[in-house]
């Protein structure tokens, strides 16, 4: 053993020097360094979360933007469909409306002038037929002659013309 | 130049019944620098790291994710603060011995200290070194002297007789088995402390006792760890001491050429692998020991009796015995 070097004191100094080393080694540089390597493996994947997250977060909100635009596409083209169909449908009833009322005044107004032509024709029957009377009467208080008589009867007529 | 190389460390001077050694000195500058480095970019940590903090941090998440991959979220962090100091002790220690100056910066003893001249036959005369009495008077620095005395054609080293003792004033801390005992036996120390927290003093028994009759094989096993562990990274530190020592003896014989200038580089390099390498090692082995003993009954079994089926250790255990 001599022969290595074997030395109980020198073994006992550096095994309380090396005891003593590993620990104030760990204390001042290997301990502050391996918490710095924590921290920053942390820090790192925390940022890598919060990316991801925040990636996430961005595609659920596109996904709704699109969504709600979509809606709003849809609700738009229902609107204006509606819009057309009602004002298709207020056109074609004003047209009818229209139609009808036209065809009442028409049918009105045709009554009446067919009415009208009766009245016209029974009253001239009558004025006719006064006026034939009143002729003869004439005719027969004068006796006159054949000349007279048609002139006398173109009068009347003349009066009845008017 | 003489190759200097002790297998035990030189004693620079006596501090009461504690011989402060050249890797002691070594160990204690080591660690205040690193506690004092490292220290420093913690207390300066943002969130935003410069780049010394980057640094600091790349090798700390590597640890980080080497326990939580082999010991589990809550074992592996428990953990965490012996194998990260294991770790980076080791590494930055073995990086020492690469340096210039650690090995080559001499502290001039007292003439009567004993000479000895350690050339190739390192292990052999380990005793001849008298380690106790050897209180460096008057600490003059001296850089090692450049007289090679290495004949180029025989590339025998010649023995020079000095006068006076050469004391390396650095050492790297894990090229002295105390160091590495040391930490072994905390290793020991830590493994049974978290099989007994986990199971009980009558579980972790229970654990080695079975079966009941491979007991005193695993009780053996533990303490074999303690041996492997130490005598490991002692020897692959001390090698790597030795080879460089010889190489750069090598070099320094080998006058004319410009080519040897570079030749230390290869074997520096290779000693920077070895040191991480080794740190690797006893920090991995230490964390699969805990993980193993604290491990719950069931499923690891197996792993428990034999290291080697363990699908982690088994790539890092045979590197580390290919050293």
């Amino acid at each position: 053993m001599g022969a290595l070097g074997l030395d109980l004191w020198g073994f006992i100094v550096q095994l309380i020097a090396f005891i003593i080393f590993v620990w104030l080694f760990w204390k001042f540089a290997l301990g502050p360094i391996t918490k710095v390597l924590d921290e920053r493996q942390k820090n790192v994947r925390e940022s890598l979360e919060a990316a991801e997250r925040m990636k996430a977060e961005m595609a659920a909100t596109a996904a709704r933007n699109e969504e709600i635009l979509a809606e709003a596409r849809q609700q738009a083209g229902q609107i204006v469909a509606q819009a057309r169909e009602a004002s298709d449908a207020t056109l074609a009833r004003a047209r009818e409306e229209a139609a009808k009322q036209s065809d009442l005044y028409l049918e009105r107004a045709q009554a009446t002038l067919r009415q009208e032509t009766e009245q016209a024709r029974q009253q001239l029957r009558q004025e006719v037929a006064d006026l034939s009377v009143m002729a003869a009467e004439k005719i027969v208080r004068k006796n006159l002659d054949k000349a007279a008589q048609a002139a006398l009867i173109e009068e009347a007529l003349a009066q009845a013309g008017n | 130049m003489e190759i200097h190389i002790s297998v035990k460390p030189e004693v620079l001077f006596q501090l009461g019944p504690i011989g402060v050694t050249n890797s002691m000195l070594t160990m204690f500058i080591m660690m205040a620098l690193l506690i004092i480095v490292f220290g420093n970019i913690a207390r300066k940590a943002k969130p935003v790291p410069s780049r010394g903090q980057g640094v600091f941090e790349l090798i700390a998440e590597f640890l980080l994710d080497l326990v939580e991959n082999t010991g589990g979220k809550k074992i592996g962090r428990q953990v965490f603060p012996l194998v990260g100091g294991i770790f980076i002790f080791i590494a930055f220690s073995n990086y020492t011995g690469i340096l210039p100056g650690i090995g080559t910066i001499y502290l001039k003893s007292s003439p009567e200290a004993v000479h000895s001249t350690e050339g190739e036959g390192a292990p052999a005369e380990g005793d001849g070194h008298n380690s106790e009495a050897t209180p460096a008077e008057g600490a003059a620095f001296q850089v090692a002297s450049i007289d090679t005395t290495v004949s180029p054609a025989t590339g025998a080293f010649a023995e020079e007789e000095h006068a006076e003792e050469h004391l390396p004033l650095f050492r790297p801390p894990n090229a002295d088995i105390n160091m590495t005992l040391a930490m072994a036996v905390l290793t020991f120390t830590m493994v049974q402390v978290a099989g007994i927290r986990a199971h009980g003093v009558g579980g972790r028994i229970k654990h080695l006792a079975d079966p009941p009759f491979l007991f005193p094989i695993e009780v053996i096993g533990e303490f074999s760890r303690i041996i492997s562990l130490s005598a490991r990274l002692f020897g692959n530190v001390f090698a790597g001491e030795v080879l460089l020592g010889v190489i750069y003896a090598m070099v320094g014989a080998m006058k004319f050429a410009i080519l040897p200038l570079f030749l230390p580089v290869v074997f520096i390099g290779l000693e920077l692998l070895f040191g991480t390498i080794q740190a690797l090692v006893f920090a991995l082995l230490t964390l699969i020991y805990i993980t193993l003993a604290s491990a719950s009954h069931h499923g690891d079994h197996d792993e428990e009796h034999d290291d080697a089926h363990h699908p982690a250790t088994t790539g890092h255990a045979t590197s580390g015995a290919a050293d």
